[in-house]
């Protein structure tokens, strides 16, 4: 499997932290998280293994064109428009939640439009980029912040006062029946392996996908999952971990570097996190831009030469991403997530399903 | 042309990146000399009304260099309201400078407010996101804002004493509890355990300040005063604190040992699923540091009987003390609870066998030496 395959999951599945899967986890941490996180592991590791499976057998092209050469315009476009909104989605979901994050502990005195403007900027710029130049991009980010994110978590699981006694007593809460929206919440930590739809143009040999893929993705995905859970639980508690409105950056603020430059991690823990959820945001905004351009090639729209299509479908996204960071309430952002997770398992079956049929197509 | 095209092109770009510096500027942010650091926040019940509190608010004033200043500078703002954030809201217009709350590093705590409605108090501290919950929370004897005030003549000018007192930043030794804000939190909220907050005091002429002693503190019941004795038993069995010294007697030898590791493994024994003891084992590795005879190296395994012996009963006395106010300050209920699956009964289960469980310890101690004379 190439390098970048990995980028892509790992990328996602460690950004799950900022987003709110975590919240959503712990919110059901009574109820069924644990069994469907069991679950979304061993569902999640098999649609990895499909979707790169299926991509195998179109080396170098990606989704879009695919589908409009070997399917219908009928089943084409609804297919892409909904697989639009889904990156579209991730990708604010992300910059919302992190924005919030922001406001609340970085900065409270910044108004809220100024810091998403400042986000949306830079992302603009970096959507625009080839997608080529995402790839490395991914990998500068991976190589300058992996590093850091390692240290952070030897620092989790070092600390003496991680109680392992509130962590088994969450582990106690396995006999309820799965819930639905804990699952999709787990199940987003693999969602990273869709990018390929866009970028398996830049792919032109074949993937390996053996058992020892498979182990490192599931081995990787149960230990992100485990320390998204268990680790707040382990610094807060079982009863009242539900009332955290950020369980992951309270959780970074109870570790104290004793002789550290700064004493507190959670600077270090929100610029780190800065880095990754920038990326996966950047990889999924990209990934919904390029579709977007497929399904709507405005091909008159041109000045000096150059498409301005994916210029204005920029600044769409940029106004709206700044309209609704003003009006979401952080109970909505919060719904708007539950749904979002709990629609992943139609995404993947969507996903699977139109490459499914482009292949059947395409060999007939 | 193409050429001119291009410079006129940077241009463009230059000015837009220039054109960013003044969104910048917007940011609302302050300068540090607009800006007083809380480095203490004292909360004491109101004196004039019922249910309300009394916030007393340490700032430290900025010095322009640790050569210049003579000692520390220290403000108090001090203010009644019914709840802490209206209080600081009207203390925020006792002074003409932001109240800088990040820098808080202990919240202390009269006694008298450790009973009931702790969560009322508490929740202000966790929600308000710019307090760091690795702040030391301390409980105060007789007035938080008399233990803020006091200002040691050993403190030096950029460092506070009574910070320095926890987490072994300065002074390291058993007897002193550190809690940090979201342990309090945690302990406070959980089934199974009780929170333990150190003591604070001052010294009679109010020069200098004396933690020694500890609170078990349990919501709807008086906090519970730990000895400076039982502090150390607490601090050594739960997070294994250094430099506790036991006093062993047999006939007429009496020595004083020096632990230098200990270590604490417990377990609740069950039985047809109900339970029916506690299993302590405590391991010690220390070096005899007094006695009021020659002591020969060969006997080393004699006094390791002696210690152990004693210090057994030692911690049976203290377990048996916190037992029966019914305080679990160790959390052998957390222990319990995760031994089976969850069920809604398991603590209330808990709390009616707790009381009556019988302790069995076991002490092993591992003398190195005698020290540098026989």
């Amino acid at each position: 499997m190439s390098r970048f395959l990995y980028y892509f999951i790992f990328l996602t599945m460690v950004s799950n932290i900022i987003a709110s899967v975590p919240k959503i986890l712990l919110f059901e941490s009574k109820t069924g998280a644990i069994p469907s996180m069991i679950a979304a592991v061993i569902i999640g590791t098999i649609f990895i293994y499909i979707l790169v499976k299926l991509f195998n057998s179109f080396p170098g092209k990606n989704l879009p064109e695919m589908l409009k050469a070997h399917t219908p315009k009928w089943f084409a476009y609804p297919v892409l428009f909904y697989l639009f909104l889904c990156w579209f989605c991730a990708g604010l979901i992300t910059l919302i939640t992190y924005v919030f994050l922001f406001i609340t502990f970085f900065s409270p005195e910044t108004s809220i439009v100024i810091t998403t403007f400042a986000f949306v900027l830079v992302i603009s710029f970096g959507i625009l980029m080839k997608s080529r130049s995402m790839l490395y991009m991914a990998e500068i980010v991976i190589v300058l912040f992996v590093p850091i994110i390692f240290f952070l978590l030897i620092k989790f699981y070092a600390n003496p006062k991680l109680d392992w006694d509130f962590i088994k007593i969450s582990m106690m809460h396995i006999n309820h029946v799965p819930s639905y929206w804990a699952f999709g919440a787990s199940l987003y930590l693999f969602v990273g392996i869709a990018d390929l739809v866009i970028f398996n143009k830049l792919f032109t040999k074949k993937h390996k996908m053996g058992w020892k893929q498979v182990l490192i993705i599931g081995l990787t995905g149960t230990a992100v999952l485990f320390t998204t859970f268990f680790v707040p639980i382990g610094y807060n508690g079982v009863e009242q971990i539900a009332d955290l409105t950020f369980p992951w950056v309270s959780t970074s603020d109870s570790i104290r570097m004793k002789y550290g430059l700064i004493e507190r991690v959670i600077f270090i823990f929100i610029l780190a996190f800065l880095g990754i959820a920038f990326v996966s945001l950047l990889l999924h905004w990209h990934v919904a831009l390029k579709i977007l351009e497929s399904i709507f090639e405005f091909k008159r729209l041109k000045w000096k030469g150059k498409l301005l299509a994916p210029y204005i479908f920029v600044i769409l996204f940029g106004i709206i991403s700044l309209v609704l960071t003003r009006k979401l309430t952080q109970y909505q952002l919060f719904s708007l997530s539950n749904y979002f997770y709990g629609s992943l398992p139609i995404f993947f079956t969507v996903l699977i399903i139109s490459l499914v049929v482009v292949k059947r197509r395409a060999k007939l | 042309m193409k050429h001119r095209f291009k410079n006129y092109k940077v241009i463009v770009v230059a000015a837009m990146y220039f054109s960013c510096v003044f969104v910048l500027a917007g940011c609302g942010f302050k300068d540090i000399d607009k800006r007083v650091f809380v480095t203490g926040i004292g909360i004491d019940p109101a004196e004039k009304e019922e249910g309300g509190y009394k916030v007393t608010l340490k700032l430290s004033l900025p010095v322009a260099s640790i050569k210049s200043s003579t000692g520390p500078n220290y403000e108090y703002l001090v203010y009644e309201g019914e709840t802490l954030a209206e209080a600081i809201r009207i203390l925020e217009t006792h002074t003409d400078k932001i109240l800088e709350f990040g820098h808080t590093k202990i919240i202390v705590i009269n006694e008298e407010l450790l009973q009931e409605n702790m969560k009322d108090f508490m929740d202000y501290f966790v929600r308000r996101s710019d307090i760091q919950l690795i702040a030391w929370v301390a409980a105060a004897k007789t007035s938080a804002e008399s233990i803020l005030r006091v200002e040691p003549s050993a403190e030096s000018a950029v460092s506070s004493t009574l910070v320095n007192f926890f987490g072994s930043n300065g002074t390291e030794s058993p007897f002193i509890t550190s809690t940090f804000l979201y342990e309090f939190r945690r302990d406070m909220l959980s089934d199974g355990v009780d929170a333990v907050l150190p003591l604070v005091e001052a010294t009679e002429d109010k020069k200098e300040l004396i933690v020694n002693k500890s609170l078990v503190v349990k919501e709807k019941s008086k906090p519970f005063e730990l000895t400076a004795e039982q502090s150390k038993y607490y601090n050594t069995l739960l997070n294994g604190m250094s430099g506790f010294s036991y006093k062993a007697e047999k006939e007429d030898l009496t020595f004083v040992i020096n632990m230098e590791k200990t270590t604490v493994h417990y377990k609740v024994i069950m039985d047809d699923g109900k339970p029916t003891s506690i299993k302590m084992n405590v391991k010690m590795i220390g070096v005899i540091g007094q006695s009021n005879k020659n002591l020969a190296l060969n006997n080393l395994k004699e006094y390791d009987k002696i210690a152990a012996e004693a210090v057994k009963k030692k911690i049976t006395d203290f377990l048996t003390t916190v037992q029966e106010k019914n305080l679990d300050p160790i959390g052998f209920g957390l222990r319990y609870r995760t031994m089976m699956l969850y069920d809604k009964n398991t603590i209330s289960e808990w709390q009616k066998a707790y009381p009556d469980l019988p302790f069995d310890v076991s002490v092993d101690v591992a003398l190195k030496g005698t020290g540098a004379i026989e």
